[in-house]
């Protein structure tokens, strides 16, 4: 009877102790898990955040040299303007038949030219696209941050080492290998004549 | 009175966004025109005097448009200066805040070179006639 009770006893034990082992297992498996987890997140969050800075930068650049470029025609409608009226003023001198022909022509000429110009000032409007691009992924990146706190949160918990290195040396290219970065024109130049192309 | 000669102070984090809203103001007649890239910065120039009238971004770092909005409401110098809000914040709350707070009218971007002259001509006629 006795002998009965204590065989039970270990075999209840031996069932207990290998789920004990099973979980243990599990555990250090997902553990596991979250340190590469962790370890990913470490070096694409940064370098996403990077890259969304990046993208406002060139946007900004872009938006600045789109704009140039109209305030320089801009000046020149404005010129424009001046032109027509001295035109105007020339054809008044005409004869009666040749200063409505020329009349009607620089009438046509004006509206054309007023509606170029309200067409650009259009354009400049919506250049403000830079701008509400712009605050949304400064919204981005600030949800970024917070991932990148709760990751570096886990990575203390978990006694995760390398994390803050890895964070720190995110840089603009290799993410996920989407993007890389960009090269200047002469890099490439330079670059083709080295392969011979 | 105010008129095509009066001063205007915009005020923007983004550059781009300036250069815009002070190509719009020149295309609607108004040239005289000085820049700010937040609301502490704007608040400085303001309290050196001669700005007849303030466009304002609401998003900006250190102080955002509406704390420039109810600063310049607080102080008695510079207390009926007109104030343009011009931002991406369209919701029904951030323009309640804003009237609340004394804005002079509230325009959302992006907008148009008429939508901009339509609110400045409003604010200003209806100054002319309180004046009146």
């Amino acid at each position: 009877m006795n002998g009965n009770s204590s065989e039970n006893l270990i075999q209840k034990l031996t069932e207990e102790l290998s789920r004990l082992l099973n979980y243990v297992e599990k555990t250090k498996s997902g553990l596991g898990y979250i340190e590469d987890t962790v370890m990913v997140g470490s070096e694409t969050v940064p370098q996403a955040s990077v890259q969304i800075s990046a993208v406002t930068g060139d946007l900004e650049s872009a938006a600045n040299i789109i704009m140039s470029i109209l305030e320089e025609v801009l000046a020149e409608h404005d010129r424009n303007h001046v032109l027509l009226e001295s035109l105007s003023g020339w054809a008044s001198g005409l004869n009666e038949k040749d200063r409505e022909e020329g009349m009607a022509i620089i009438s046509e000429i004006k509206q054309i030219t007023e509606k170029t110009k309200t067409q650009m000032m259009d354009i400049f409007s919506n250049m403000s696209f830079h701008d509400l691009s712009g605050q949304k992924l400064k919204k981005v990146n600030l949800s970024l941050s917070v991932v990148q706190s709760k990751l570096h949160d886990i990575a203390t918990t978990f006694g995760i080492k390398d994390f803050e290195t890895k964070a720190k040396t995110a840089s603009p290219g290799n993410f996920n290998g989407i993007v890389n970065d960009p090269m200047d024109q002469d890099v490439v130049d330079r670059l083709l004549k080295e392969l011979g192309t | 009175m105010l008129d095509n000669n009066m001063k205007i102070l915009v005020v923007d984090d983004f550059s781009t966004m300036r250069r815009i809203i002070k190509n719009i103001l020149k295309e609607i007649g108004y040239v005289n025109v000085d820049e700010a890239d937040d609301g502490s910065t704007a608040l400085e120039k303001l309290k050196g005097g001669g700005f007849d009238f303030v466009v304002t971004d609401w998003n900006m770092p250190n102080m955002p448009g509406i704390d420039l909005l109810k600063a310049i409401r607080a102080d008695p110098a510079l207390k009926h200066t007109p104030v343009l809000m011009v931002t991406a914040e369209a919701a029904k709350e951030n323009v309640v805040i804003a009237v609340q707070a004394g804005v002079n009218n509230y325009i959302v971007k992006p907008f148009t070179a008429a939508a901009l002259k339509e609110r400045i001509d409003l604010i200003l006629n209806k100054l002319n006639a309180t004046v009146a």
